[in-house]
């Protein structure tokens, strides 16, 4: 049932090329992101989970692992005194 | 005015150092960008997957439905960085006791909440400003077709700005009434995930805030008569809560 | 200076301040010493108009604090019990926003925010996060703040209770200091022996009830009758039972192999007391006559509280 053409391929190919600059500024955002949540469990204690927990989090769940950790996961931000 | 300076301050300050610009840029503008990438990509890496009607459905996405798409990604992502980012704005302030030394020092609590709630709003302002034009230049290299217009999406920006200056109204209120910001933060996620049950019903539809988000997706007619009475409502219902949340920052136990 | 009237405050159900009147001179030291749970920092939130009330009249400078809250409140300083702040701040942060808050000029106020932070010895730190502070750094910016803007009516909620025995003596100069510049002061602790050098007038609480307010000498006065410590050889265990029968002995603390008796007449007791100590069946190490100090006529006073 599955039938690729050779036209099909270079189709999908010159297409993907052409959209690639605009893959740009999200993979720049979202590794961005990635590496500053990085380097903030790095130099902050981590609430909730051990850092490696959060690290996982950060680096496997897209912008969203980031987020959630920026948002909870820094201790010195939510403590009380 | 002068805890109206000051806490605006803190407010910019405190944005920069906690995240929060960060987080709400990211949770408002970047799907801005993902959404008509996937749009355009995920069609064409599936094509030869898809049974042939949806595979037309796909592939019949004009500048239009996209930029509506990208509106209904936006409500549905946007507001959840919203309510979770800013679910502690009174509460947090209260129940950590932070504000014992600033009243103790004659904060004026109007300036306080004025603050918080100016400083916001014009940062998610901002935001969708930035979202709906990046939006914007990111269809029109993708698609064709439709009558979407500059004109067009800033219109529909305004009503975005607006309405989330209803829901962020709603937010500082409930943030001010309830110890924990958790509870603001998911009753003002259902709140405006329900209210838009209601645009399915014409009757009743245009007295509520959510009708500001189906007017922004009508595109060709955003701006029309229906929505006088929704934008007048909506900036009573922001200017209530807006002097409620200051009654109650007045006489609440900050100790 | 202030002047309070029967003031009360509950909690749901518990009442906090059962109805407290008292009165602050001018330009004196008021100490306000009680138990853990008496009411001291609920009192003091009260006058700082952090909290409200149930009952009850405030005067402040002559004004109803209720009615001029917002005037009277920019003559008031602070320093709270466990002071908070925005940890994301450094100190020269926190002060300039205090600042703004006071609304002092901001150029003079950067000036006075570094001599500020040099007073409370925090100078080197205050470009540190406020997060990363130890307790007692807290409590020396917490006092920073209260100082801002020179207040005329000062509320010390323990101020020392987090600082190095240096910082301890050094808080004690800055009030008595504080004192010689008219300013008053509202101080609660239970360090009773810094209470006793730096006050005027000591008022003792007790379960939101107040048992005393005099002035320090006319405690001395009233409470002058001095204390009878004995230490024996050996635990005198049920001898003292013999002592506390006859009648001119008030009570007696027990503590091991000491203790301290308090009497009713002074000169009958000096007579007659090593008279009855010898009647015991133990040898007596040492005996010694003391002055009370007010942790003594505090214990005596709060312990009768509970009696009753
Ligand atoms: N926010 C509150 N909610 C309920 N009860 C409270 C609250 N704050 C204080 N209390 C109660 O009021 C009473 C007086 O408390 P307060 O903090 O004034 O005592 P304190 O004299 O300052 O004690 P300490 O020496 O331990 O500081 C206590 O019984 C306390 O449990
Ligand atoms: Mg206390």
């Amino acid at each position: 049932m599955i039938h690729i053409t050779v036209i099909d391929i270079n189709f999908i190919i010159t297409e993907i090329l052409r959209l690639l600059p605009f893959f740009i500024p999200i993979i720049i955002i979202q590794y961005g992101l990635m590496i500053f949540a990085l380097v903030q469990l790095f130099k902050n204690e981590a609430a909730y989970l051990p850092k490696w927990g959060w690290a996982l989090i950060i680096i496997f769940i897209n912008i969203i692992g980031p987020v959630v950790f920026l948002i909870i996961g820094k201790k010195k931000e939510i403590e009380n005194d | 005015m002068k805890s109206f300076k000051a806490y605006f301050k803190k407010e910019i300050l405190e944005s920069v150092r906690t995240n929060k610009y960060l987080i709400l840029f990211i949770g408002i503008v970047f799907w801005a960008l993902l959404d008509p990438l996937m749009l355009k990509l995920l069609p064409l890496l599936m094509k030869n997957y898809l049974p042939p009607d949806i595979a037309v459905m796909f592939s019949t996405f004009t500048r239009d439905t996209a930029f509506q798409t990208f509106l209904n990604d936006l409500f549905q992502i946007g507001t959840l960085f919203i309510a979770f980012t800013l679910m502690g704005l009174l509460s947090n302030e209260v129940s950590l006791k932070k504000l014992v030394f600033p009243y103790s020092r004659g904060a004026n609590p109007a300036g306080v909440v004025l603050a918080k709630y100016i400083h916001y709003t014009v940062t998610i302002s901002l935001f969708i400003l930035i979202a709906f034009l990046t939006n914007y230049f990111y269809i029109n290299r993708l698609f064709t077709g439709g009558i979407l217009s500059i004109e067009i999406v800033l219109k529909s920006s305004l009503l975005y700005m607006l309405y989330y200056s209803v829901l962020l109204s709603i937010l500082l209120y409930l943030s001010s009434l309830l110890k924990r910001g958790i509870i603001a933060g998911i009753t003002v996620l259902v709140l405006g995930y329900t209210l838009s049950i209601f645009n399915q019903f014409k009757v009743v539809r245009a007295y509520l805030p959510n009708y500001l988000l189906l007017k922004a997706a009508d595109i060709g007619y955003i701006f029309d008569n229906s929505l006088i009475s929704t934008v007048i409502i909506s900036f009573c219902i922001i200017i209530l809560l807006v002097f409620f949340s200051i009654l109650r920052m007045k006489k609440i136990d900050v100790a | 200076m202030i002047k309070v009237a029967n003031l009360r405050k509950s909690y749901g159900r518990l009442e906090a301040l059962k109805s407290i009147s008292f009165e602050v001179e001018k330009g004196s030291v008021f100490g306000f010493i009680g138990r853990n749970g008496a009411g001291k920092t609920t009192t003091m939130n009260i006058l700082t108009g952090l909290i409200r009330f149930n009952e009850g009249k405030i005067f402040i400078k002559g004004k109803d604090f209720l009615k001029n809250k917002q005037e009277l409140i920019k003559s008031i300083g602070y320093l709270p019990e466990t002071p908070t702040f925005y940890n994301y701040m450094n100190a020269y942060e926190y002060l300039n926003f205090v600042g703004e808050i006071i609304g002092c000029d901001l150029k003079k106020s950067s000036k006075s925010v570094g001599k500020l932070l040099e007073t409370v010895k925090l100078a080197k730190q205050g470009k540190r996060r406020i997060g990363g502070y130890s307790r007692g750094m807290k409590q020396r910016l917490a006092l920073a703040v209260a100082f801002m803007n020179s207040p005329e009516i000062l509320f010390l909620d323990e101020p020392a209770s987090a600082l190095d025995p240096e910082g301890r003596v050094e808080m004690l100069e800055l009030i008595e200091g504080l004192k010689d510049d008219k300013i008053t002061i509202f101080l609660s602790t239970h360090i009773l022996n810094d209470a006793e050098r730096v006050c005027d007038k000591i008022c003792i609480i007790d379960e939101g009830k107040i048992l005393l307010t005099k002035n320090l000498s006319q405690l001395h006065e009233t409470y002058i009758q001095p204390i009878f410590d004995v230490e024996f050889e050996e635990d005198p265990k049920n001898e003292v039972d013999l002592l506390k029968k006859l009648s001119w002995i008030e009570s007696i603390k027990e503590n091991g192999r000491r203790i301290s008796i308090y009497v009713k007449d002074i000169d009958y007791a000096k007579s007659e007391i090593l008279k009855e100590i010898s009647k015991l069946n133990t040898n007596v190490t040492s005996y010694q006559i003391r002055k009370s100090t007010l942790e003594d006529i505090f214990m005596r006073i709060v312990s009768k509280n509970e009696i009753i």
